[in-house]
């Protein structure tokens, strides 16, 4: 009998990025990136473990930008392009290289691999990956959850108009996708503060996740630590991360990716051949990228020039072992709990970022499939989701969490320093603007009303530039230019759009070119943006 | 202090007052603010038209039970930026105005309250709730002591950081 319960919970998000303008736009790479090495990598763990009936449910957060760029048509043909181009370059490297020589193996591995993605993308899901999910989900392998709109640090916004515009549109977004409010909501970046759970009870969310001090620093310790949920005064159920599983793979210097057999994340061919050898990708800037194409291994503490060979074999035999590992010490910790807990079941929370498994831990996906195959063969550990553990009969302490992210310092920090804390200006005065000509519609609810289309559209814009990723970029000091033109483009376009709506025009100069650009939230009313009455 | 990067947003200033306090840790918060020229004469005309000799930003406590505490400084920019400390673990808000006498502040804008985040547990009573079949929690129970959990909690310098 289980003597306890793990749920694993990946957060899947990317900030919007589209561009119809260009042919070709580095950033879109994020995303393409992220569906060949994590995403239909999940979706084969789940299809794995269906087929081979392995018990278990993974928990899988959503973000709306994720789920607009996934069922997006352009998006979705330029992915299929990009899937293409890998082929066919893994497999003119599988030419190139000496016959025989590891590195035209590691080429035939890489061509294989794209194609079966292809082959699953294309042929298998006919390019559907949220009907994927769906469809995991009603198996019981998934339980899909989404994130407060556009990944917006909820507790650094001005007002509760935007904060719950955000919350209300995801829980939207996420029916029109799957038929079914979502049951849990991700706040981005764990981001708490008191009175969040007001506006999640509003939008019929049962739980979120915190991080653990979120629930140690409330209002009451919690009894039972992080090992079970707490229900805050508006009912809303919040898990607590359990640091240590936090740590086994997070961690830089003691975590599971580290291991010198994985697969080394920083030296790319993108960087290594010469430029012509890189077609068929294009490059039209001359900038370089990652490929996705690796040949080496972490090795160790040494310099990426002296980097081994990677051997996915031996990778393999590390993932079995490390999920061994893993599961292993649940089972203690869950021991360690139990008589401290009163009679009830332990429940561990991990989350971790979706993106960490199979883009920065490229074994990751793999890892997941072995803990499930390892927890069901021990027995001893269920592996649920936090939904499954709700249903469950338990009494449950009634705690008001505190503020908190999962962020570098658990505050708010990293998204509020000298870098970008200059930022929070404009997005303050941006939200009373749109607040301000919310109200002022006389008819928020006519579609086909100009000004509610100026001020629908206004509210996408300043939800996208309130996306937590822009200041967390600038923080971090990596694509610091597309973050500040983003920022820039969002904002500009709240400025034209509420110059026209204060104009009364008749008809607008940019108004269908934004709409088609940021296709976005068509569920978003402009009445979403209005002061309480 | 305004910022250099703000002028490539072309937002730099609203037009409207404005002051927001954002809280950032437990030891710290970023208080930003814009008053305009006719924020200021709005303020002088409710006091008798007396003009503001010296602009002053504070950041004060605002709970009552705290003893009372506040911290000033020259308000050298109309629209401008900085990071702060708490003072207490109470609530705190800012505001931007002048004296009009020793202990009269003539008000032209304030950012709403805001509650540092705690670095620390409470002390409230424990409380047991239970859900019924069709999800509603009720209230079972509540505990007189506050009982503090035997199971370890981190603190947030131990917490990993996935951002």
């Amino acid at each position: 009998m289980s003597q306890g319960c793990v749920s694993l919970v990946l957060h899947a998000h990317l900030p919007y990025v589209r561009h119809p303008e260009h042919d070709f736009h580095l950033e879109e790479l994020w995303f393409f990136e992220a569906m060949h090495e994590t995403y239909l990598p999940l979706i084969e763990v789940g299809r794995n473990l269906e087929r081979d009936g392995v018990p278990g449910t993974l928990t899988v957060s959503l973000s709306p930008p994720l789920m607009a760029m996934m069922d997006d048509d352009l998006l979705v043909r330029r992915f299929r392009r990009h899937l293409g181009r890998l082929i066919e370059l893994a497999e003119r490297e599988r030419s190139r290289r000496p016959d025989g020589s590891r590195r035209q193996t590691l080429a035939a591995f890489y061509a294989d691999r794209f194609r079966r993605l292809r082959e699953l993308f294309v042929d298998t899901l006919d390019e559907d990956i949220l009907g994927a999910f769906g469809s995991l989900e009603a198996a019981g392998r998934f339980e899909l959850m989404t994130c407060a709109g556009t990944h917006g640090l909820l507790p650094l916004m001005h007002t509760d108009v935007s904060r719950r515009a955000h919350i209300q549109t995801a829980r939207r977004a996420f029916v029109r996708r799957f038929g079914h409010s979502p049951s849990g909501m991700w706040l981005p970046e764990c981001g708490y503060a008191p009175g969040l759970d007001a506006l999640l009870a509003e939008a019929d969310i049962d739980f979120s996740i915190l991080e653990s001090h979120g629930l140690a620093h409330a209002d009451t310790p919690p009894v039972f630590g992080n090992a079970s949920p707490i229900v805050s005064g508006e009912g809303v159920a919040f898990f607590g991360r359990d640091e240590r599983a936090s740590t086994q793979v997070w961690s830089a210097e003691s975590g599971y990716p580290g291991h010198p057999h994985y697969r080394e994340f920083y030296r790319d061919l993108g960087w290594e051949l010469d430029r012509d050898e890189l077609d068929p990708l294009p490059n039209p800037t001359e900038d370089r990228y990652d490929t996705g194409l690796k040949y080496h291994r972490v090795t160790g503490d040494v310099a990426l020039d002296d980097k081994e060979l990677y051997n996915p074999d031996r990778a393999e035999s590390r993932v079995r072992e490390h999920a061994r590992d893993f599961v292993q010490k649940r089972i203690e910790h869950i021991q360690s709990l139990s008589p401290a807990l009163e009679g009830r079941a332990a429940h561990l929370t991990c989350p971790y970022d979706a993106e960490l498994f199979g883009h920065w831990w490229f074994e990751g996906p793999r890892f997941l499939e072995a803990v499930f195959r390892e927890a069901a063969e021990r027995g001893e550990i269920a592996m649920t989701s936090p939904r499954g553990f709700l249903e469950r009969p338990e009494r449950l302490q009634r705690v008001h969490p505190g503020a908190s992210t999962w962020g570098e310092g658990g505050y708010f920090d990293v998204w509020l320093d000298d870098d970008n804390a200059w930022l929070y200006r404009h997005l303050h005065n941006a939200e009373r603007a749109v607040i301000e000509w919310a109200d002022g519609l006389e008819n928020p609810d006519d579609e086909e009303s100009l000004d509610a289309r100026l001020v629908a559209q206004c509210g996408r814009e300043v939800m996208l530039a309130q996306a937590s990723d822009w200041a967390f970029i600038l923080q971090r000091g990596t694509s610091v230019e597309y973050a500040l033109s983003r920022t820039r483009d969002h904002l500009e376009a709240i400025r034209h759009l509420g110059d026209e709506l204060e104009a009364d025009i008749s008809e607008s100069d940019g108004l269908d070119e934004r709409e088609e650009r940021y296709a976005i939230f068509p569920e978003l009313e402009p009445s979403l943006w209005q002061s309480p009455s | 202090m305004t910022d250099d990067r703000d002028d490539a947003l072309h937002w730099i200033q609203s037009g409207e007052e404005h002051m927001a306090l954002l809280p950032r840790n437990p030891e710290s918060a970023y208080l930003f603010w814009e008053i305009t020229e006719a924020g200021i004469a709005r303020a002088e005309s409710g006091h008798d038209g007396e003009a503001p000799a010296r602009l002053l930003g504070r950041w004060e406590v605002v709970d009552a039970s705290d003893s009372p505490s506040s911290h000033e400084f020259d308000l050298e920019t109309r629209v401008g930026s900085r990071f702060i400390e708490w003072l207490t673990s109470a609530p705190h808000r800012a505001r931007i105005g002048w004296y009009a006498s020793r202990d009269t502040f003539v008000e032209i804008a304030r950012s709403t309250v805001v509650v540092p985040p705690s670095d620390r547990p409470g002390a409230e009573p424990v409380r047991w709730i239970e859900r019924d079949e069709s999800g509603v929690y009720r209230l079972e129970s509540v505990d007189d002591d506050p009982r503090f959990s035997s199971l370890d909690l981190p603190s947030t310098d131990e917490s990993p950081s996935s951002s």
